[in-house]
Formats: structure tokens, sequence, C-alpha cells
């Protein structure tokens, strides 16, 4: 069975469901834009050009990725993943396989830019929470949904680039990934989410209702980051600072390097800081319970205070 | 040794930041930010250079998956390290479940163990948990124990196993590769010569004037301000603070006759291997 769905504008046709993404409501009829199937995977790539320990590239076009324990996900041409799973393996993880780095890959075919971040509309514009796992990226969008924000993405958020002086972040996901006690913190029962990982407590929070529908402007980029009994804090890079600081927090940066993307990220990002773009660093508390103060400061500072 | 890895190994609350402080400073030529000492090298379990050399999201991923590549990981970062690297450990030395070495040989130049008498571990340890002392006494001789392991939240740290006290120093003084124990009781009462003698084993280019220089930039006293300044991003959320009291003896005091006698009776071989009474 086919399942449709919609994913930055784009009509996806997937081989098993995807809870992460809202359905496709537009024209039945028309062509899919993105295949996401369960197939066969060959085991390498003939004609490499760069290998790696789970991963190898041939030019931009064509990603293998093998992930042990799981199967073989191929992404080609900005179009297609397939994933041949493992005899046995769980169809939880197949599916994050297809929904993480396999997809950051295709919208880097695509000439897009995934950046490893959650984001949110405020005030008609995009701001993009990025930071390193575990700082808090997603909960912070999970809260500022339920303050009524539409949300733009969990996890990936995509850029298009293209006009340099006024990049667009895609609509993505409206499935948040969440564990246990961030849904406790957010008073969210989990007993009927679905499963988002294989023997963890992390689920899925459909929120198709709060997805916004358009492509929106980027205003700002906050980066999290962690520390303990740390001030909430927000400091501002600038110039060079502020590209470097962007460029951490560039989707599966190894890998991008592999499929020959290294020099038109850096001419986005560049770009991106000369056009406007507000880059700010956010000191974060790791403490759940300061969650609606830090989700307070993040507005603050996406709309421009200090 | 081929690999350009320094791992700096020991049972957490044993001296092992203060020992990156006054590497860092030796690097550095200068005092450092206590939160910025990165550029010594990764943390051996830190999530997000695991999910960087790989290309993948470790959060996806089962904890079997994430053990068996750790190795291969540290393969890359010797591979391409343009510097030697400082790593510090706080796992137990062992096998991944597919039977690899955690820490290859390929992938290190040796390692620092540095080890504290158990007593004083399990103070600074009931401290650093926010545990009474009993648990932390408990989970030292627990072989299952762990840190970073929860499966209702992420952890910026991937899981790390520590076996019991005893069996942690054992492993890594069993490690196929040079290993220089530093003992923390040293490390207070004669900082120039137990500094001086780690930095030789690194063949770091270093004079006894540089040493000295850093081993006071990077005192207890000063590590301790720059906390209550600017707070520390590896201290535990529940902790009070990291850099707790820096002392040998203070153990003699927190811990009842019992307690103290319960973990010699425990562990009482090791330390003695160590030079602790028990």
């Amino acid at each position: 069975m086919t399942h449709f769905y919609r994913l930055c504008g784009l009509k996806v046709a997937a081989d098993l469901p995807l809870p992460e993404l809202p359905r496709w409501e537009g024209p039945a009829d028309g062509a899919p834009d993105l295949a996401f199937r369960i197939g066969a995977v060959p085991d390498t790539l003939d004609g490499a050009t760069h290998r790696d320990v789970l991963f190898e590239t041939r030019g931009t076009d064509t990603y293998l990725m093998t992930l042990p324990g799981v199967g073989r996900a191929r992404v080609s041409g900005g179009t297609s993943i397939v994933i041949a799973p493992e005899d046995g393996a769980d169809a939880v993880a197949v599916r994050a396989l297809m929904m993480g780095p396999a997809q950051a890959v295709l919208w880097y075919q695509r000439g897009l830019l995934p950046l490893h971040a959650s984001s949110i509309a405020v005030d008609g514009a995009a701001v993009a929470i990025a930071g390193a796992s575990a700082t808090g990226k997603s909960t912070l969008a999970a809260l500022l949904a339920q303050r009524g924000l539409p949300l733009l993405s969990d996890d990936i958020t995509v850029v298009d680039a293209a006009r340099r002086e006024a990049p667009l972040v895609l609509p993505g996901y409206a499935g948040l990934r969440l564990w246990r006690d961030s849904l406790d913190r957010l008073g969210i029962a989990a007993q009927d989410l679905p499963r988002a990982l294989p023997g963890v407590q992390k689920f899925v929070l459909g929120r198709a209702d709060a997805l916004a529908a358009e492509a929106l402007p980027l205003s700002c980029v906050i980066i999290l980051a962690r520390q303990q009994n740390g001030k909430l804090e927000a400091r501002h890079p600038s110039g060079m600072h502020a590209v470097n600081a962007l460029h951490d927090t560039i989707h599966v940066r190894r890998v991008a390097a592999a499929l020959g993307c290294d020099r038109d990220i850096f001419e986005a990002l560049t770009g991106m800081c000369a056009g406007g773009i507000a880059v700010k660093r956010l000191i974060v508390p790791s403490d759940l319970a300061q969650i609606a103060a830090i989700a307070d400061r993040v507005l603050d500072v996406a709309r421009g205070g200090r | 040794m081929t690999g350009a890895i320094w791992w700096l190994a020991s049972y957490p609350k044993s001296g092992n930041t203060w020992l990156r402080a006054v590497l860092a400073t030796l690097v550095a030529g200068e005092a450092v930010d206590i939160n910025a000492m990165a550029f010594l090298g990764g943390i051996a379990s830190g999530r997000s250079p695991f999910d960087e050399v790989f290309g993948v999201n470790s959060a996806d991923l089962s904890a079997a998956q994430i053990a068996n590549l750790r190795p291969r990981a540290y393969d890359i970062w010797s591979r391409e390290a343009e510097h030697p690297l400082f790593c510090k450990v706080h796992d137990a030395f062992g096998d991944t479940p597919a039977g690899a070495p955690l820490f290859p040989a390929s992938a290190t130049a040796g390692a620092v163990y540095l080890v504290r008498d158990p007593r004083a571990v399990a103070v600074s340890f009931a401290h650093h948990l926010s545990v009474p002392l009993d648990g932390a006494i408990a989970r030292m001789d627990e072989p299952a124990t762990t840190l970073a392991e929860s499966d209702r939240r992420l952890s910026i740290q991937l899981t790390q196993s520590l076996r019991t006290w005893s069996e942690h120093v054992e492993s890594w003084l069993a490690a196929p590769f040079p290993v220089h124990v530093a003992r923390y009781e040293d490390m207070l009462a004669a900082p120039l010569a137990t500094f001086s003698a780690i930095v030789r084993f690194m063949n770091l280019p270093c004079d006894e004037e540089m040493i000295a220089e850093a081993v006071e930039a990077a005192d207890f006293p000063r590590l301790q301000a720059q906390e209550r300044e600017k707070g520390f991003m590896e201290k535990p959320g529940k902790a009070k603070v990291f850099f707790r009291e820096g002392r040998a003896e203070g153990w003699r005091a927190a811990l009842s006759d019992e307690q103290a006698a319960r973990i010699v009776a425990a562990h009482g071989p090791v330390m003695r291997r160590l030079g602790y009474q028990a």
C-alpha cells in the first residue's frame, strides 16, 4: 500500500506509514515528487567517490548508508530514498533511518540546505532553533506550538537559499519526536502516541494541525548551548563568527562534504549572514523545569530583544 | 604506538577535569575557560562528536549499535587529527558487544589513569549524583553501574559502563597500551612533581617553569572561582557544584566507620595495590 504525504511542499509516495508527515491533501492524480520505498539496495556503490565507515557517495547524486542491525539506505537524484531492511529489523528503526540522515541527503541533492534545527513561525517569519542533540530543540518547538505558534519542522529545517538575500524555510514535519520526560513536562499523555524508536520511551507527537501552510522567510537562527546551572543568556556573534556558528548547525556536515556541497553551503551561509539573518547563541540550563522560561527567552530573542 | 589519542581515564570525581585544565593551560599557553577545553580533544562519550563523525543521529541508534561503532570513531579521530588529542574517558576499559576493544590500540598514543581513594570518591560521587552516601557506595560496588543511561530522555553523553570501582581500575591497568597511573592525592600533595611526571610520560615539549605556571593557573581555587562565576557545563543537573572541596582526607569526617569499612571490604585488594591504607 502506498501512503501519500506532503513534505516541504512536495508530494511524497511512501511504502511505509510515516506518522511524522502530514497527509497529502492536494490533487490525487499528480505524480509524486519524492519516493520513499522499501526495495533492493546494493551492498556497495560502483565507482564511489567517497567511502566512509557507514556511508559512501558517488558525486552528489548517489548516497548509500549501511546501518548494521537495521538495513541499507540508498538516496538518489534528490527524488528517491530506498531502504533494504535487514531480516528481522524493527519497523520503527527502519522508519527512523528514512526520516533521519537519508532525508537530509535528499535535500542536499536538491540544492537545499538542511539545518539540524526545529523551527516555528514568529510574527510571520521562520525562526530556527538549532543546537546539538539533547539541547531541547523539539521540546521547545512543542511548547511554542502549544502556545499557538505555527510549526515549520522538527529536527531538520530545510532552507531554500536560492535567493541569497531572502532564504525561505519550507514546511517539513508536523510530527515532533519527544522523549517521555519532555512529554510529561508538557502535560501530554504518551500511551497513545506512536513510538519514534524501538526499546526506549521516545514518541511521535503529531501536530499536523499546527503546521504552517506556506514557506516563510528565515529571520533568525537561535543556537542552543546547554550549560549546567548556567544563566539563561543570549550572545550575538557577527561576521565570520556568525558564519562559523551557522556552519555548526548544518545537518550531517561530514556527509555534506562527501557529497561535494561544501562550497555551496559556505556561499549560502555567508549570503544569509550578509543578508541580515540574525544568528544568536542562547546559553540554556539543562533543567526541563525551566523550559517555559527558555521558551519566553527564545521568543524575546527572535523578536530582536537582547 | 601509532595513534594520536592520549586517553585521560578515570572513575568519576578523581581529578580528570583538573588534569584537563592543567593540560589545556599548557597547550594554550595561558589560563583557559573551563567551559572551552574541547580543543584538547573530545570527551570519548560525547554524543555530538559521535554523530558528527558518522553522519548519523545516535539518538536513532540502539545502545549496542552505538557501542559497536565507538572504536571506529576513535580510529577516525586519530587518523584525521592534526595534533595530539587528549580525550577524557570515564568508561571502564573493555570490549564492545561485538568483541572489539572499546579503545583501540591503533588510535591510541597512551593513557593517563587517574585514581583516587575510593572512600573520597564515594563522598564526592554522592554529591555529584545527588544520592545518599550509601547509594554512592553501592553503585561503586555494582558491576552494572552506568553513566548517562535513560530510556526517558536523551543525554548529551553516550551511555558509559563504569563497572565496579575496583574493576574500573583493573580494566585500565590491564589496557594493551602504555598507561601512566597518577594518584589524586599526589596531585594535591606534590602537584608539580605529579603533573611533571604526566607531562614527561606524554613527551609534551614543556619545561618545569611552564608546568609550574600551568599548575598554578589551574589550581583548585581558581577552578572553583570560574565555576562560581560562569557555571560548568559538565556539572550534573542536580549537583550543587562540580568543584566541591578538592581535599584528600575529607572523607574521614563524611563517612561513618561502618561506611568506610564497607568500601575497604569491597575494594581492599585494589586499594592496597594503589598504595591506599586499607
